[in-house]
């Protein structure tokens, strides 16, 4: 049985490749893991305290909203192409070939750096640490230990990078927890018993000039937490069911540009729990060999406002296999592609409408 | 392959500050280009089809304001000061980078990765084929004359 996230995955043009192995918090986690409070702590809280003092807190709701926003819009645009690959084929869907490839290089340096800087930052958290454990030969604040140590991380998360998802899943999860735990229970432990500082500390710069120049410098903590929300996305092939969203065959009434004629039988995304039983999506761009399970009947909801045509495949819901043959309805490749070297890909056609205009 | 890329800035080590704010920059350019594309499909009528999350016609401000957030920012990243953008020359002799040294750190790493971009994009890039783009819906599938803006 062809599962539903495959049959997502074809209507992108993709092939299932990569093991759905994660569930609904290991791709939480990644994201957060990414977004990393504790990290970006470690790494700026020093530029943030000493550009403004205690008011640099309050860069955060700033950045945080900013964010918030930016993440709104690629929420809705990954709710359209739930595909790995985040800006890159988010743009490759609504930009030319060129613009979505410097995007998507531009965020695999990005991706790269915060590799770099975060194993960069991991010394400074573990340094002391190993010191605490007994450890007491190491400097933390020499640049060349600190240098060993990232290297060293960064090999050590290489290899269980090639060993699999699973395992890094494992540790990230676990990570997490402790990073929840560590960040915001035991904040509130001390804030509770071992409280030095009155609320007026986040008022308070510390002798520094609070100024827009100063405010902007002092943003870079939060600009450096508060970003990787995309990365869920960019495991959405390798987490099963993703995010509520399933492909639902849907024969609906005619809209838009494909209103000419007949009806338009088309897989939208519609949220499961709208219409009945999970099925897949009529349309597939390649062949596939896979037995597919019968399908169950369109949701009862579904409506024609046009008359059918005699040839219209929609009432059937005819299995796939391949693209033309078991499809009662005639067949057709859509015109070439603008982007070199991808076949034409085979498209139903639902009696005399045309599925894509 | 990453790894040995992302080994690359310890070569020049001057902790972990600067690095996080490349990281940083480079992810807002690539959220910045990413909203200028989608604000253009939004000029032209995307979304068309349903998804089950929608901003309706909250999209359209949402979007300009992200991307008014993102270039602010990105002034912000590009800004030469020796907190978060200093030339090499003021980093106390952490970074040496001969005729560079004169110029902020952030633009020389920027300018740098589009310049190996658009090397091996001319060379082999070009001639890579992408994975087939299919529309997931009709009404999605919105291709957009291919006129590339700058990148």
């Amino acid at each position: 049985m062809v599962d539903r996230d495959s049959a997502d995955l074809a209507r992108f043009g993709y092939n299932q490749e990569l093991k759905r192995s994660l569930g609904l918090f290991s791709s939480f986690a990644v994201a957060f893991s990414y977004i990393s409070p504790s990290t970006g702590i470690f790494t700026l809280f020093a530029l943030g305290l000493t550009t403004l003092g205690g008011v640099f807190i309050w860069t955060w709701p700033v950045v945080a909203l900013g964010q918030f926003i930016v993440a709104l819009n690629f929420a809705e645009v990954s709710s359209h192409y739930p595909v790995a690959g985040s800006v890159f084929q988010w743009t490759k869907y609504l930009a030319s070939r060129t613009y979505s490839w410097f995007t998507g290089w531009i965020y695999l340096f990005a991706g790269m750096l915060t590799v770099t800087a975060v194993v960069a930052t991991l010394p400074l958290a573990l340094i002391p640490a190993l010191n605490g454990l007994g450890w007491h030969s190491l400097n933390a604040a020499s640049l060349n230990t600190q240098l060993v140590v990232a290297l060293i991380t960064l090999a050590v998360i290489t290899v269980l990078n090639i060993y699999g998802v699973k395992l890094v899943s494992v540790i990230n999860n676990t990570g997490v927890l402790f990073e929840i735990l560590g960040m915001f229970v035991f904040a509130l432990v001390l804030m509770a018993f071992h409280n030095h500082q009155g609320f007026g500390v986040v008022t308070n710069s510390a002798g520094f000039h609070v100024a827009p120049n100063t405010f902007l410098a002092a943003m870079f903590m939060s600009l450096f937490v508060i970003y990787g929300f995309d990365t869920a996305s960019t495991l959405a092939e390798e987490t099963a069911t993703r995010g509520g969203r399933h492909p639902r065959p849907c024969c609906s009434r005619s809209s838009g540009r494909s209103s000419s004629a007949g009806c338009s039988c088309s897989a939208r995304w519609w949220p499961s729990r709208t219409w009945g039983p999970r099925s897949r999506a009529p349309t597939g761009p390649r062949p596939s060999s896979r037995p597919i399970s019968p399908r169950p009947s369109p949701p009862s909801t579904c409506s024609w406002s046009q008359p059918l045509s005699s040839s219209a495949a929609c009432p059937s819901w005819p299995r796939r296999s391949g693209c033309a043959s078991a499809w009662p309805a005639t067949t057709s490749c859509r015109p070439p592609s603008r982007w070199p070297g991808s076949p034409p890909p085979c498209t139903p056609r639902c009696g005399a409408a045309s599925w894509w205009r | 392959m990453v790894a040995v890329i992302a080994a690359i800035p310890f070569i020049q080590y001057s902790g972990a500050a600067i690095i996080a704010i490349a990281a940083t920059g480079m992810i807002y350019l690539s959220y910045f280009l990413g909203n200028i594309v989608i604000l253009r499909a939004r000029l032209r009528g995307w979304p068309k089809a349903k998804a089950p999350f929608r901003l309706g016609r909250w999209g359209l401000l949402v979007n300009i304001v992200a991307l008014l957030y993102g270039g602010a920012m990105l002034v912000n990243f590009a800004w030469p000061r020796v907190a978060s953008n200093p030339k090499p020359s003021q980093t106390a002799g952490l970074l040496k980078l001969g005729f560079l040294d004169g110029i902020p750190i952030l633009w020389t790493v920027v300018i740098f990765i589009v310049i190996i971009g658009a090397l091996y994009f001319a060379i082999a890039g070009r001639a890579k084929t992408f994975a087939p783009v299919t529309a997931p819906s009709p009404e999605d599938d919105d291709p957009l004359p291919a006129a590339a803006p700058p990148a």
